[in-house]
């Protein structure tokens, strides 16, 4: 027994180094990232959502902070929160500042829920309250019936004459803050003909689009009474906004002759779900108590994101609201919500982006999804 | 005699330990290849003479014919990372209705790459505790990913591991380990490792290349991907269901030479699953040694799981 007992001393004491470098292995062990201590919070109105920050020291504002209704915003820090001149809760929003000395721990945030389906969302965007239009795909040809109307003294009923058609576009519509050079719009073939030779007095068109999200019409005339228009959109159906929020602050806005955050920030449900996710887990990761940037997605109804004001790519995988831009450097982002290239192209691609389709562009990670 | 038949054990663990494989992996038996192959010498193979990219036959990089402005085609390569031989074990402990899984992961030395991510597929118990030695992360609800390699094995969450914003990836040689504490029980499940990113994608690549790269990428071909045990069963999930998918799994595993189908163990698993899943509540006795660590394992998790003893032959 005694034999058996040194034995196991002396062995015990060999490898006491390894013993010891478990131990440290064990006692650093780590799960989510840790909270920081003093939190600086950027510029932000915050109109929506319920947004916590913390910190185990301190929490400041550096700039202008606003709270909105509905936006219910919780600061929480171990031993002080300073709000300095700018910072702004308007009436009948919801703001708590809490002093907890027990916020040590990071708990992380919970990915949103994914964002509700919106078929009409943004081309409500578009027509600001107006009626609601047909909506044609970007570079598609559909197939259209032009008919003429005359007034036969009790009612207006449908009648054989010779039509014609005349597409146009409108200025300034979806977010496209330009019009030098003109805005390319869709074409109508044929574009004029005789109605009488068709059984339903329906003369066949196609109308083929462009590559442009805008709104636009078809004014028809001819011999019968009625001249009119027929108005339409050209974009994707199903975008939603994307908003501030727990994981999110927006950028780009007002830097392309494309409108502000407003305009810039529209994507697929899918796409915003995959976003989300992504930006949850590297949040709770790498960065607890901060936010991810995000820039460029699509227009309220798509089509083409013409950065450089001329109607063409580059820009192209922004088209149809599948992908986003991520800041990696400060700039438009705070420095503190800044991105590793790297790791948070992984975590799209965990949250299931297109593996060929994410890629680094300079100073941002673009994440793309299937449509 | 004691002191001889403790230095005895240790000797018999340490045999046991070289004459072991990394049982649970299959990325050996990985799938043909996504794209069509070729060296990227002499001409381009037949049929694919519009193909801009071709895996190399190692498949351990991609030749690109990358266009030049002046109209012709310069063949470059770049290699995918993904020359990685990791091995994978887990230790499973049960107590009081918690389950704890210790995940070694070894990157092989033979390995070129080093290791940058490690993910699991688990159960969803929300209340999972995750932790890792070495790299950020843990679980990612309510994300859902496919259990790969486990024919009809329902998805699951994941939890997750990356470096290297500040962590240091896992070198050939390296080993570091993950631990989940949950109240769901020991199943199969898959788990998956890679260098990331495997190629420096940028908005300079032509579009058309990046589309013919999408099969390349695509994390369940590149990454490599083990079959291994893990949170899969919640506390009140049928033992008669539990013990139907240990025989699926265990019978993927002889399909892909993981494990023996005349091994004196695996026979006897087999027959008390197949006791199991046809209604039997007896409690079975496994009196067969295992004989490798893949073993061991199903072993451990056949004891949690489905309560069966393990009893020596004397």
């Amino acid at each position: 027994m005694k034999n058996i007992s040194s034995s196991l001393v002396r062995w015990l004491r060999s490898i006491r180094p390894a013993l010891s470098l478990l131990a440290l292995a064990s006692s650093s062990l780590c799960c989510f990232g840790q909270l920081p201590v003093d939190l600086d919070l950027p510029p932000e109105t915050l109109d929506s959502g319920y947004i916590v920050y913390q910190a185990s020291n301190s929490i400041t504002n550096g700039g202008n902070l606003l709270v909105q209704a509905p936006a219910t915003v919780t600061l929480k820090a171990g031993n002080y929160i300073r709000l300095e001149p700018g910072f702004h809760a308007i009436a009948g929003a919801t703001f708590y500042a809490v002093i907890d000395p027990n916020v040590v721990n990071w708990q992380p945030i919970p990915v949103p829920d994914p964002p509700a389906p919106c078929t009409d969302c943004g081309l409500d965007f578009l027509l600001g309250g107006n009626q609601a239009v047909d909506l044609y795909a970007p570079s598609s040809s559909n197939q259209l019936y032009a008919y003429c109307w005359a007034y036969d003294g009790v009612v207006v009923v449908v009648v054989p004459c010779n039509i014609s058609l005349s597409p146009s576009s409108y200025e300034f519509t979806n977010c496209h803050l330009h019009n030098d050079p003109p805005a390319p719009f869709s074409s109508i073939s044929p574009d004029s003909g005789y109605t009488g030779n068709y059984w339903n007095l329906a003369m066949p068109v196609t109308l083929t689009t462009t590559q442009v999200g805008q709104l636009e019409t078809v004014y028809i005339t001819g011999d019968a009474d009625y001249d009119y228009y027929y108005f339409y959109a050209v974009g994707y159906r199903g975008l939603v906004y994307i908003d501030n929020s727990n994981v999110f602050y927006q950028t780009g806005g007002n830097t392309t002759d494309h409108g502000d955050n407003y305009c810039n920030h529209w994507m697929t449900v899918n796409a915003a779900t995959g976003l989300q996710s992504a930006a949850t887990f590297y949040i709770n990761s790498y960065n607890p108590g901060r936010k991810i940037c995000i820039n460029d997605m699509a227009l309220p109804i798509g089509g083409k994101f013409d950065i450089n004001d001329n109607w063409q790519s580059p820009h192209v995988s922004h088209d149809q609201g599948t992908a986003a831009d991520v800041a990696a450097r400060a700039g438009q982002c705070p420095a503190n919500y800044t991105v590793n290239l790297s790791n948070f192209r992984q975590a799209c691609l965990f949250a299931g982006s297109s593996a060929a389709n994410t890629i680094t562009e300079g100073n941002h990670v673009h994440c793309r999804w299937p449509y | 005699m004691q002191g001889f038949l403790i230095n005895r054990r240790i000797q018999l663990c340490v045999a046991a330990i070289l004459l072991s494989v990394p049982a649970a992996d299959f990325a050996q038996n990985m799938p043909a290849p996504p794209i069509p192959t070729w060296s990227g010498l002499g001409g381009i193979p037949k049929g694919n003479e519009n193909r801009k990219v071709f895996l190399s036959p190692d498949e351990h990089s991609v030749i690109i014919l990358w266009p030049n402005p002046d109209g012709t085609e310069t063949r470059r390569r770049f290699d995918l990372h993904n020359t990685i031989f990791p091995d994978l074990r887990v230790h499973m402990e049960g107590s009081s209705g918690s389950f704890r899984y210790r995940y070694d992961l070894k990157n092989g030395k033979e390995s070129k790459d080093s290791l940058k991510d490690f993910l699991i597929v688990v159960y969803q118990d929300p209340q999972m505790q995750t932790s890792s030695a070495l790299w950020k992360g843990g679980l990612w609800p309510p994300l859902l990913k496919e259990r790969v390699g486990i024919p009809g094995a329902p998805p699951g969450w994941i939890a997750t591991w990356m470096c290297c914003v500040e962590e240091q990836p896992l070198m050939p040689g390296a080993s570091t380990n993950f631990t989940l504490i949950t109240e769901a029980r020991p199943g199969f499940t898959s788990a998956s490792t890679e260098y990331f990113p495997h190629l420096d994608l940028t908005d300079e690549w032509p579009e058309d290349i990046l589309d013919q790269l999408g099969p390349v990428l695509d994390l369940k071909w590149i990454a490599y991907h083990f079959i291994t045990l893990g949170p899969r069963y919640g506390p009140d999930h049928p033992e008669v269901r539990i013990a139907a998918d240990y025989l699926v799994g265990i019978q993927e595993l002889i399909r892909i030479h993981r494990l023996e189908s005349d091994s004196l163990f695996v026979k006897e698993a087999i027959a008390h699953l197949d006791a199991v899943s046809a209604g039997s509540s007896a409690r079975f006795v496994i009196t067969q040694k295992p004989r490798s660590e893949l073993e061991a394992e199903i072993q451990s998790a056949l004891q949690l799981s489905l309560h069966f003893i393990y009893k020596q032959p004397q």
